[in-house]
């Protein structure tokens, strides 16, 4: 495993987070641990495959949400028009069976950016994306990413739940769904109006984030290859 | 660890896609690449593109999936487009 300290790299993680590349550098962790996740993923066309949908179907979600944070940000990339990201994001949760789930997700993150009580039961789909699209309008946009990828993960975290979720064919893609809610806390953190530059305290957890270990090379990983791609682009 | 390289080197496993085709055709993003042209879909997938033709050792495809699975049904050799390789962690000897 890679040593942060010594080959420098905690020392970069350090000065982007305290720098105005902050959110680029979050937004690519976020991507990356999507990616990440791909790697781990059944082979196509396998029962395991099918077993997992459910937590490849929010991963996927995730993954789009992510490139879209990631190009709001850093504007290198234009990403998706915001109708068309709606629409992979409800194509994605029909294609993989969750879309009932991205719904409720999209109800629970208008409520939290808006602060106006939403039912999803009782709103048509219809109504919650066009809200959707109003959100992405708004001056609200990257909390409401941010907030939909949380609500997303939330469910995943539903998932983990269930009995069957601890199969071993899944235990890393859960690890990564426990990476993705980190990640998103930390942008949550970073969007505050007076949020504070990056602690050291902010920095150890990124890059020691698991008791067991496990998945902090997995999160090591994604850290690097999003700091290669933030100063790449500097 | 997990780490990406350009690909410059002579071994070249195929392609393989991490969804199974009927999966992908039935994504919103197929149908939004399948009306770009070649050239457009092989430039996104260049190794200095935002998101660039990403596999692992064995050929899996990390990103790109929809456009090569496009470009693959236009008969283009999509195995000998430059590939960015992605080393990801083993992960085979977790258990619950």
């Amino acid at each position: 495993m890679t040593d942060l300290v010594t080959t420098g790299t905690f020392d970069r993680v350090e000065q982007c987070l305290r720098s105005d590349r902050r959110l680029s550098l979050l937004a690519e962790l976020l991507y990356e641990l999507s990616l990440g996740m791909r790697a781990v993923y059944p082979d196509a066309g396998t029962e395991e495959y099918r077993a997992a949908a459910e937590l490849i179907c929010y991963n996927e979600l995730l993954q789009s949400l992510a490139a879209s944070l990631r190009a709001s940000v850093s504007g290198r990339d234009p990403g998706y028009p915001d109708a068309a990201l709606l629409a992979v994001l409800t194509g994605d949760a029909e294609v993989w069976g969750c879309d009932r789930q991205f719904d409720r997700a999209l109800a629970r993150a208008i409520t939290k950016v808006d602060g106006t009580s939403l039912d999803a039961a009782s709103t048509s789909a219809l109504g919650i994306h066009e809200r959707m699209l109003a959100e992405l309008a708004s001056l609200n946009r990257l909390l409401f990413i941010t907030e939909l990828a949380a609500a997303i993960t939330a469910e995943a975290q539903e998932h983990e739940r269930r009995p069957d979720a601890s199969r071993r064919a899944f235990v890393a893609l859960i690890e990564y769904t426990t990476l993705q809610r980190l990640a998103i806390d930390f942008l949550r953190t970073a969007l505050e109006p007076q949020s504070a530059p990056a602690s050291r305290s902010f920095i150890d957890l990124t890059i020691d984030v698991s008791p067991e270990q496990r998945g902090n090379a997995l999160m090591r990983a994604a850290l690097e290859r999003a700091l290669r791609t933030v100063e790449a682009h500097r | 660890m997990a780490d990406v390289t350009s690909d410059d080197r002579g071994e070249r496993p195929a392609l393989t896609l991490l969804h199974d085709e009927q999966t992908i055709r039935r994504r919103v993003s197929y149908a939004y690449w399948e009306h770009r042209s070649t050239d457009d879909i092989v430039a996104s997938l260049r190794p200095d593109a935002a998101s660039p033709l990403t596999v692992k050792p064995n050929g899996t495809v990390m990103q790109g999936n929809t456009r090569i699975l496009v470009l693959r049904q236009r008969g283009l050799d999509v195995d000998s487009l430059p590939r960015v390789i992605y080393e990801s962690y083993s992960t085979e000897d977790w258990s619950d």
